[in-house]
């Protein structure tokens, strides 16, 4: 570390495009992550704050909960270790004619696990937590939702943080409310699906179990966002690692009479590989943290016009990659190293 | 008093495009402490082979160097590296220090490969005697040919190698400032007790060193013996 450490603080301008290129490359790649997580996030945190393992549809609607239709006669039939019905319905919120805003409106069992996540109190029969983005459209606690095309509006008792489901704000109402809007009967024995949790699911066979992830990537466009997204960071890490390992192997060939004259004076090849992979890690790490700094900079300046969110697991996870792939990259390096012949050098 | 290097019959062969190139034909020496030993001839003689072979660098095809009365040549690369750190000094034309560190941190690094302290008084009083006191601070590049030559035996004498084996030390220097380097390095020969072996082409030198040898077509004899 000594000798590497010395070399960039002696050798800055050297140092300093390498460094540059990895804050800015890390800086798109921790922008990307975050955006590729808020928007995917989008796509599901609201059902995610369920806490279900599995979803349950009919076998006729295709994957799409909105043309499910599951009489309870099915729902009984279902064996888990906690089951609840939901029914999910598009709508348009209207607080004025300039003011309208597509929502998801999602019917919960009452006194189903499906609330556990989400906090909610006991809600009226036509009131509803809304997704806080709801309160930056103007709505307030007590606030009447009308709902186009509906004569009945909800009151809003409460606000969630990340409800959304395929990037819109949800309603979670409760499910006779839902039955009220969908079926125009609130005792209607039919639900869009059901969540489940526990261990030995099993359901009639004119029904079909889901995984979570099985259905989140049935959502349309989920899975390929998701798919694009990863293969654009991932290409970015390893070509951005790549870039790296090359900076560290030209660097190398240029101190190949140098190491070779430490060579000849005792110090071990092992010490010398060691230096550059340390040299390595001295850029990667600074220029990664740097990086995710300037993006929360960013984040922080954009506030809530984009759909950004952090993981902290999916950014070591990035970090780790790029130190991975720098470090098989230096390892052409290292393996210069091995081969000076201090003969040659001196 | 016991020889510090023994060269036994050693000798160096090369294949070079199916032939056989005897680099080195059999050849011995022997060096003591204090002594100050030059060894010349034509290019292509030998001479850095028998000084890369003394210095572990590479193993004579025949034969055997003793280091302090061991058997050296014949280890493995790294039972070599490790003796070259620890016994032997080296001391090149150029490029003998490390562009990046200042002479201190080039002394420091040393012991840092040593897991040993930094011996400050040791390294005050070698860069004293070889008037780069001033000087441990600076980097190889702020230095003139001559100071950097003079830190170079600083940083080869301050692990305390029982042999300094110096390859053309002087050749980048002009006449004053080798003459300089050459009795520097020849006093602090004598004053530590170390063996200095030197490769060079210069002849207005060789009055300083003790002993001269010859090589030529790989033969190498004594043309001035110490006394």
């Amino acid at each position: 570390m000594f000798l590497a450490w010395k070399e960039i603080i002696r050798n800055k301008s050297r140092f300093v495009l390498v460094a540059v290129v990895m804050i800015l490359v890390s800086y798109l790649v921790y922008f990307l992550m975050g955006l590729a997580y808020g928007l995917a996030s989008s796509y599901t945190n609201g059902i995610a704050k369920w806490g279900a393992e599995d979803i349950v549809l009919t076998n006729d609607s295709n994957d799409n909960a909105m043309m499910s239709i599951l009489p309870d006669s099915a729902f009984e039939e279902i064996q888990a270790g906690a089951k609840a019905r939901f029914g999910l319905l598009p709508a348009v919120a209207k607080q004025s004619e300039t003011n309208k805003s597509d929502v998801y409106l999602l019917g919960q069992e009452a006194g189903s696990f499906l609330w556990d996540g989400i906090g909610a109190p006991s809600l009226g029969v036509w009131g509803a937590v809304a997704d806080s983005s709801l309160a930056k459209s103007g709505y307030a606690i007590g606030s009447s939702v009308s709902l186009v095309g509906f004569s009945t509006t909800f009151t809003i008792e409460a606000f969630v943080d990340g409800a959304t489901y395929q990037t819109l704000p949800l309603l979670y109402v409760g499910l006779s409310s839902w039955r009220q809007l969908r079926f125009g009967d609130a005792t209607a024995a039919f639900s869009s699906g059901v969540a489940a949790k526990g261990p030995s699911l099993a359901v009639p066979s004119s029904l079909k179990a889901y995984s979570l992830k099985q259905y989140y990537d049935s959502l349309p466009g989920y899975g390929a966002q998701v798919a694009t997204f990863s293969l654009m960071i991932s290409f970015l890490v390893a070509i951005a690692s790549f870039i790296l390992g090359v900076f560290m192997y030209v660097l190398t060939l240029q101190k190949t009479s140098l190491f070779g004259v430490m060579k000849a004076q005792g110090v071990s090849s092992s010490y010398l590989a060691r230096s550059v992979l340390s040299q390595t890690l001295l850029l990667i790490v600074p220029g990664c943290l740097a990086g995710f700094a300037l993006t929360a900079l960013s984040v922080a300046f954009l506030g809530d016009k984009l759909p950004f969110a952090y993981n902290l697991w999916f950014n070591l996870a990035i970090l780790g990659a790029f130190i991975a792939f720098s470090l098989i990259g230096a390892l052409f390096s290292v393996r210069t190293v091995l081969k000076i012949d201090p003969i040659k050098a001196i | 008093m016991d020889p510090l290097i023994e060269a036994r019959k050693i000798t160096k062969d090369f294949l070079q495009k199916q032939e056989v190139l005897h680099a080195l034909k059999e050849t011995s020496f022997v060096g003591f402490p204090g002594e100050f030993v030059a060894v010349t001839g034509p290019s292509g003689s030998g001479k850095s082979t028998f000084l890369t072979i003394l210095g572990g660098l590479q193993k004579p095809s025949t034969g055997e160097i003793l280091l302090e009365g061991a058997p050296y040549s014949r280890l493995e690369g790294k039972g070599r590296s490790k003796i070259r750190f620890e016994k032997i000094g080296f001391i090149l034309q150029s490029a003998s220090l490390v562009p990046f560190l200042t002479l201190r941190e080039q002394l420091r690094l040393y012991d840092r490969l040593r897991h040993r302290p930094h011996d400050e008084k040791r390294i005050n009083e070698l860069s004293e005697r070889l008037g780069v006191g001033k000087l441990l601070g600076k980097l190889p590049n702020e230095l003139s040919g001559g100071e950097r030559q003079r830190a170079a035996i600083v940083k080869a004498l301050y692990p305390n190698p029982s042999v300094v084996l110096a390859d053309e030390p002087t050749a980048a220097l002009d006449r004053a400032k080798s003459q300089e380097v050459m009795e520097l390095l020849r006093s602090e020969t004598k004053r530590e007790g170390k063996l200095t072996i030197l490769v060079t082409h210069d002849e207005r030198f060789l009055d300083l060193c003790d002993r001269i040898c010859n090589i030529e077509d790989g033969v190498l004899s004594e043309t001035k013996s110490g006394s």
